[in-house]
């Protein structure tokens, strides 16, 4: 295996040294894979993301259900609180208190989960990566300005702002994905920041500037991309953690006021009054959550090890 | 410190002049004082001409070629007149300064690995600086950038020119680094210790090659190294550097064939040479050039040279002629004979 990831390496490159080729993204996945933390992440990623793609073709039933169609099964099937079957071979994970299939709505689910995950997070680095170019490129009172805001934003803790945020907004889907972005904000910020002052001091910013490029051409074109390692890095490991907000804003109500909405977040709430009678129907979203998150999560670490050259073993 | 008297070239027309050029670094520890890396230095450059500053670590070269360039940082004190084309480039806004380097005033670094970007190919490098001050669209430049790199004898340059740094040897990350640099055909080149970081066997072969395209534009040389070998191959005249300041300057002929510093004389003792008898050790000058600071008063070499006399503590030791023309400049009280060695 080793043998085979390395034959085009020393073929190509005479005089490697060790900074990892950041311009390879084939080189960097390939080393994702020789890890099994890198490919049991990316394969739970993967999976998440096909499911989501291919809902209406893998879901059992059909969503969404019609306004009050629910309710109706409910009272057909003589649902309520108490009362909820069990899985079944028509419903392999059951049935919800409204009469939905339990499998189809987690399958729906990801959906929700991997749009809001990915645009939130999205939101974040894209205004995140703004303010830390603004203020690692260009330095002085901006960036003081620029930091001291960050530092009061990561002084709330952010599901605190991002429930803020979605308040003082209105309940819905955009509402969260702002909220989520924007409470990630800080975090792009400084880790942006930080990695362009590391850079400043670089050979090639020096010699950059003696072939008379304006600073901020040498910001944007010459010192980005080598400080952009950690942020692609960070955006995947934030993935995880929008996946924890949005189910825990669902759970708290702020996302969407559809009580048959499939979103994680939300039957976990359903699920809450029927914990003892039907623990089912909290477990499988909550597994969904876990799941997805532990995979963003690994593949995060994966692609670390790989474009942090600070972290990994020398 | 008065300005030393710097004799006028007649082979061509004065680009770079030098006077009285300090150059003082912020001290970490001591609170008022910093560290002065060059202290009163003058010299010229003529157009076409190669002027080697010669010196050990820590001299000062490195600091006066960055303010040649005006690349100090804001931190970094520096007065005295630095004057390319006439134009004076001291206290110069950033944006003046940035259309005149890379264009006319271009400067090769000693490490082409850490002087080149990482991840961005050499097309991209050459094109940004092309754009930059050729006015040339991004399809020219690309035309160009390839042109560039056959001329510095790159092999298959429409392939290599989308290589990045890494995939390059040493040699051809200096010979990308030369492109770079002369791209658009500057006056004057700065290249600071352009070989020392390469192999051995290609340091000549690029040398030859700055050589060759420095003579073929009729581009002007300041060659910052500490190789003598390297100066006495290339230079039309020497000046050597010591604890930030210049103690003796000449033509190339007369250093090495009638150094008159003691400094430059031990220099010159302790290189090995392939000619004349083998010797068990070569000679070298005892102490360490850091012993000389702080140094406002005499001769910074005294303390480790083995002809200082009382005179060498004099309060001012100017750089003056020596022999018979001008073109002999000294900083010595008691300097070697003539025949002497």
């Amino acid at each position: 295996m080793s043998a085979i990831a390395q034959a085009p390496e020393a073929a190509g490159t005479p005089a490697k040294k060790d900074k990892p080729s950041q311009g390879s993204f084939r080189r960097v996945v390939r080393q994702v894979l020789r890890q099994p933390a890198g490919i049991f992440g990316l394969a739970i990623v993967l999976l998440v993301i096909l499911v989501a793609i291919f809902a209406p073709f893998l879901a059992p039933y059909k969503l969404p259900y019609l306004p009050g169609q629910a309710s109706e099964w409910a009272k057909e099937l003589g649902l309520n609180a108490e009362h909820v079957p069990g899985p079944s071979a028509a419903h392999p994970l059951g049935l919800d208190s409204y009469g939905q299939d339990l499998l189809t709505q987690i399958i729906y689910g990801a959906r929700q989960t991997i749009v809001i995950g990915v645009v939130s997070t999205g939101i974040g680095l894209a205004i995140g990566a703004f303010l830390g170019l603004l203020a690692g490129g260009l330095g002085g009172k901006i960036d003081t300005a620029i930091m001291r805001l960050m530092d009061i934003m990561l002084s709330i803790p952010a599901l605190l702002l991002a429930i803020s945020i979605v308040s003082i907004m209105d309940r819905s889907p955009t509402a969260v994905m702002v909220a989520i972005g924007i409470s990630q904000v800080p975090i792009f910020t400084r880790l942006l920041r930080g990695s362009l002052l590391g850079e400043r001091r670089r050979d090639y910013v020096l010699a950059a500037s003696s072939l008379g490029l304006r600073r901020p051409a040498i910001v944007t074109m010459e010192m980005m991309p080598n400080a952009a390692g950690p942020l692609i890095v960070q955006a995947t490991l934030m993935l995880a953690t929008a996946v924890n907000s949005v189910a825990a804003l669902s759970f708290l109500g702020l996302s969407t006021s559809e009580p048959t909405a499939a979103e994680w977040g939300l039957m976990l709430v359903k699920a809450q009054s029927r914990l003892g009678s039907a623990p089912i129907l909290a477990f499988a979203p909550g597994c969904a959550i876990a799941i997805t998150a532990l995979g963003f999560t690994l593949l995060g670490e994966a692609l670390r090890e790989q474009l942090d050259p600070k972290s990994r073993p020398r | 410190m008065s300005p030393a008297p710097v004799p006028a070239r007649t082979h061509g027309d004065l680009l770079l002049s030098v006077r009285d050029l300090h150059v003082t670094f912020p001290g970490h520890t001591r609170k008022a004082t910093g560290t002065k890396a060059v202290v009163g230095v003058s010299f010229d450059v003529h157009a076409g001409e190669i002027l080697a500053l010669v010196g050990e670590s820590g001299c000062g070269k490195s600091a006066t070629a960055l303010a040649v360039m005006g690349l100090h940082g804001p931190d970094v004190k520096i007065s005295g007149a630095v004057e390319f084309d006439g134009v004076p480039m001291v206290g110069r806004s950033e944006r003046e300064l940035s259309r005149v380097r890379g264009k006319q005033l271009s400067m090769i670094f000693q490490d082409p690995l850490t002087a080149l970007n990482p991840v961005i190919t050499v097309e991209k490098q050459l094109v940004e600086v092309l754009v930059r001050h050729e006015q040339l669209d991004r399809k020219e430049a690309r035309a160009r950038s390839v042109d560039l790199l056959r001329q510095v004898g790159i092999p298959d340059p429409q392939k290599r020119v989308k290589d990045y740094p890494h995939q390059l040897s040493g040699g051809m990350r200096q010979r990308v680094m030369i492109a770079i640099a002369m791209a658009c055909n500057p006056h004057l080149l700065i290249a600071d210790e352009p070989t020392t970081a390469l192999d051995t066997t290609i340091q000549a072969e690029i040398l030859d090659l700055i050589l060759e395209l420095a003579t073929e534009r009729a581009m002007a040389l300041l060659l910052i190294t500490h190789d003598l070998g390297v100066v006495a191959q290339t230079a039309h005249r020497v000046a050597v550097m010591y604890a930030g300041r210049i103690v003796e300057q000449a033509g190339r002929y007369e250093v090495f064939d009638q150094p008159r510093h003691r400094y430059t004389r031990g220099l010159l003792k302790s290189t090995p040479t392939l000619v004349g008898e083998a010797r068990d050790r070569l000679d070298t000058i005892p102490g360490s050039a850091f012993d000389a600071e702080p140094w406002d008063q005499g001769c910074a070499f005294a303390p480790r040279c083995d002809f200082a006399v009382p005179a060498c503590q004099a309060p001012k030791l100017d750089l003056v002629p020596v022999g018979s023309g001008d073109e002999h400049l000294l900083r010595c009280v008691n300097p070697a004979g003539e025949e002497e060695s």
